[in-house]
């Protein structure tokens, strides 16, 4: 006995050395691993010192680190679920792959989406379970898990309460966002120097409560595989650090917040097959959700649901960026980017061949959906990349403002905000000029603009159907911007139950009886939960608006419940 | 069982590339363009000190590195390329391959760029002019030409040519570029409208000379009938009623912007017509009128939702 755990111990030097070793070069935030516990006699299985060489093949060659909760990810879902986590007296270490803490949520909008909590009555907004559920439902065209989307609902305002009273945090307003008929999009109270509603509130709040708990914050490493015995539960999971591979084992469980996929176009390819490379390779430039958390999920039997409904286009006019450049942190938030497009009644949009290809007055920028018209119409545009550009001439611009942009049409330059990108703008004496800088067909763009122009004069547009009052390109300069799409989130996900508990996919190999039954009864990964956008059932085929509110309360349902699990030995 | 082997990555990647403009700039020589490359692995593979080759439709050769990457996409930096003095298309290829010593290949992978190089070449823009008028009225419209290097095209002169063909007008260009423009010289000019009613078609046509090419560009007008009839159209919001100021509308072919009071006037021929109005905020409204004399009509618009925007 004494020498097995004199073995141990020094095993446990040996984990800790090699902790801190990678710890430091991450740039931790606080906090110390607990000690390494007993050599993992696994549950349900008989064998394998965890801590030294295993001859079972799901295991890893030892464990490096260990704990009792892993969460993967520090988003709006990752950073609850530890807090809870350690809250309900876990040890918990968080990871995230980025190399600054946040990953999207830091460069967002702060609408938090929470349903019939207290904070609206506090601001006399009546809201009622029925309508968040039909809202929800309807919205996402009937696709969510009726007990997922109730779980949003039931724990909405326990949420919300402990976003103030535990997390510090101030619900300064309430905004009404689709879908939701009444207003429910929580925003926070301005916070050290971030202005009300704005989305790095948020995480410096759950920053503060991390570092306050002393949490282990790892940054740059990333999860490459999770563990699992056979048929049972997750034992903890594979994380590349900058200095090697390591496991990490997770006593009483691993929750995945590893937000969307739109930064891996195999993936997104592979359940899309519209978006092709026009698609792909805009915004994020650094944080990339890459889908880690669905593919070793699926690696090892979880369910997704719904994945082609990734589908959120969301785009910018002139920039190749969604957000600003600059790496986001705390004192250096992300502002927006592209140039205004909200006002479009002088404005004609051609694509690659010069020519006009939809009905400009049906189209709408952000939250758009690949069976949209607007969306066929540019599915359908010739040539490679394909380009949509907006035309139109000097009372167009004045009327949609670009006029105050005229230094980023005339010196465009990515890395300053609006961030517009060289050969994404134009300006030019005559639409010939405009073109050659657009590089469509001259002759077809001022055949296009001739056409166009005749339908103003003749009052109705025989080609698309735009409804009036229409308006001439007609007085010089003329200007151009180019529109860029990209995807924005997904809507689906990691399939979980309302304990945010990952589902078994194989439990659909041999269905039980061919009567359907409800997610709460269906097998799960035991000790394996997801939340936050990597999930699928809050909503369905469409998310709202909002809908980081959904996300932070996943994470409150799953890091509390992780906590719960009966420790592995 | 044994242990698992690692998985490996496939050994070929299959990359994107994307050869970009950026710029155009003339010269005396011919045209310079701004060019970017951009080689991005589905594997996010940092592919800089790797290189690209730039070949144009000549043959030449331009070898550029890969000189940053931003976690997804390896670019070059910006290089430029010219034309010939000779009008033309000129082309130009990128090609990307990666033998990948010590670590995943890269499959190759080309984008062409094309431009259309036209020395002096000229071009017409057409303004100003009414989006309605009636038979008899006397149009005056201005119409300015540029040429792609800049030239001064003072004194050259701009014909106006009706449906038929027939020269109707004519512009002498003047000494100073249109205010906003570069070198968009321009004149006045001015016709009568002829008797047919409905959308007449125009061009405005510059010929050639020694240096520059000819240019023509077309435009339309509305001939109308004269008005007989005043509608007065008021414009409220649904639910309060308040009126709405600023909202567009339009009578074909009218158009006007309600007044303070939320109301605008405008004339129309008796018969058949298309009222439409927007204003920010509302949704889209249209109506088909029988118009049988002066009348007075209120507009109620519906409010679009008003949703709080995400980032």
């Amino acid at each position: 006995m004494a020498s097995d755990t004199d073995a141990r111990h020094a095993q446990h030097e040996e984990a800790q050395v090699s902790r801190r070793q990678f710890v430091k070069r991450a740039g931790i935030v606080g906090g110390t691993v607990g000690a390494l516990g007993a050599a993992g006699v696994l549950q349900g299985c008989t064998a394998a010192d965890g801590a030294g060489a295993s001859s079972q093949w799901w295991l890893p060659a030892k464990w490096d680190v260990e704990t009792d909760v892993v969460v993967v990810g520090t988003g709006d879902a990752g950073c609850p679920a530890a807090i809870r986590a350690h809250d309900a007296g876990a040890k918990v270490i968080v990871i995230d792959k980025g190399d600054f803490f946040g990953g999207c949520s830091v460069l967002g909008g702060g609408n938090s989406q929470l349903a019939c909590t207290s904070i609206q009555t506090r601001f006399d907004i009546t809201d009622d379970p029925e309508w968040d559920y039909d809202d929800t439902m309807e919205f996402g065209l009937y696709r969510s898990n009726p007990e997922v989307l109730q779980a949003w609902i039931d724990n909405s305002d326990s949420y919300a309460r402990w976003a103030e009273d535990v997390c510090e945090m101030a619900w300064a307003r309430i905004g009404k966002q689709e879908p939701a008929r009444v207003p429910r999009s929580h925003l926070a109270a301005a916070y050290r120097g971030q202005s009300e509603g704005s989305g790095i509130v948020i995480s410096m709040h759950f920053f503060e409560q991390l570092e306050k708990r002393g949490i282990e914050v790892l940054l740059r490493h990333k999860m490459t595989k999770i563990f699992r015995e056979p048929n049972g539960p997750v034992l903890g999971i594979e994380v590349e650090t900058p200095d090697g591979t390591i496991a990490i084992k997770a006593r009483r469980g691993v929750v995945i917040a590893t937000g969307g996929f739109k930064g891996n176009s195999q993936m997104v390819r592979a359940w899309h097959p519209a978006f092709d490379e026009t698609l792909i390779w805009s915004g994020w430039p650094d944080v990339l959700p890459t889908g880690d958390g669905h593919l070793c999920v699926m690696n090892i039997g979880g369910g997704v649901v719904d994945m082609s409904f990734i589908m959120e286009f969301s785009g910018r006019l002139g920039s190749r960026q969604y957000v600003r450049w600059d790496r986001p942190h705390f004192d250096n938030p992300s502002t927006r980017t592209g140039l205004p497009n909200s006002r479009l009644e002088h404005i004609v949009f051609v694509e690659n061949s010069g020519r006009r290809y939809l009905n400009e007055a049906g189209w709408e920028a952000g939250h758009t959906l690949p069976w949209l018209p607007h969306m066929v119409a540019f599915l359908n545009i010739k040539g490679r990349p394909r380009m949509e550009w907006m035309v139109t001439d000097q009372d167009g611009a004045e009327d949609a403002e670009w006029t105050s942009y005229e230094d980023a049409f005339i010196n465009p330059d990515p890395t300053k905000s609006p961030c517009i990108e060289p050969g994404w703008v134009a300006k030019a004496d005559t639409l010939a000029e405009l073109a050659r800088q657009m590089g469509v067909p001259a002759a077809a763009l001022e055949e296009t603009v001739a056409t166009y122009n005749a339908s103003v004069a003749a009052g109705a547009d025989p080609e698309f159907q735009r409804p009036g009052p229409l308006f001439p390109i007609a007085r010089p300069p003329y200007w151009a911007a180019r529109w860029c799409r990209m995807s924005h989130d997904q809507c689906t996900g990691i399939r979980v139950n309302q304990k945010m508990q990952v589902v078994d996919q194989m439990e659909q190999w041999q269905p039980d009886g061919g009567d359907s039954k409800p997610i709460s009864a269906e097998k799960v990964i035991p000790r394996l939960y997801a939340a936050g956008e990597c999930t699928g059932g809050t909503g369905g085929a469409v998310r709202g608006s909002g809908k980081r509110g959904w996300y932070q309360v996943h994470g409150y349902i799953a890091g509390d419940l992780v906590a719960k699990e009966t420790p592995l030995a | 069982m044994s242990k698992d082997a690692p998985v490996s990555e496939p050994t070929l990647h299959c990359p994107e590339i994307l050869l970009s403009r950026r710029r155009v700039e003339e010269t005396d020589e011919g045209a310079r363009l701004v060019l970017i490359v951009r080689v991005s692995c589905p594997h996010f593979c940092n592919l800089t000190g790797t290189t690209v080759l730039v070949t144009d439709n000549e043959g030449g050769e331009l070898e550029l590195p890969l000189a940053s990457f931003n976690g997804v996409e390896n670019e070059t930096d910006e290089f430029i390329v010219a034309t010939g003095s000779r009008g033309g298309t000129y082309s130009w290829t990128a090609s990307y391959l990666d033998a990948g010593e010590g670590r995943p290949s890269h499959d190759l992978v080309t984008s062409t760029l094309s431009f259309d190089y036209r020395p002096h070449a000229t071009s017409l823009a057409v303004w100003g002019y009414p989006a309605h008028a009636c038979a008899g009225d006397s149009v005056t419209l201005m119409v300015g030409a540029t040429c792609s290097k800049g030239c001064v095209l003072e004194g050259r002169r701009v014909s106006v040519l009706d449906e038929g063909g027939r020269e109707c007008a004519e512009a002498a260009l003047g000494s100073r570029p249109w205010e906003g423009t570069q070198a968009l010289y321009w004149g006045t000019a001015t016709f009568t409208l002829g008797a047919p009613r409905g959308l007449q078609r125009f061009d405005a046509r510059l010929g050639d000379d020694a240096e520059h090419g000819a240019a023509a560009c077309g435009f339309s007008l509305f001939v109308a009938p004269q008005p007989d009839c005043i509608l007065t159209i008021a414009v409220c919001g649904q639910g309060d009623g308040a009126p709405v100021v600023g909202a567009t509308v339009s009578v074909h072919p009218r158009v006007a912007t309600t007044d303070t009071e939320g109301t605008v006037v405008l004339a129309a021929c008796a018969g058949s017509a298309r009222l439409d109005a927007y204003a920010e905020g509302y949704e889209r409204y249209h109506a088909d009128l029988l118009v049988t004399g002066d009348s007075t009509l209120t507009v109620s618009l519906v409010p679009k939702p008003r949703y709080e925007e995400d980032f």
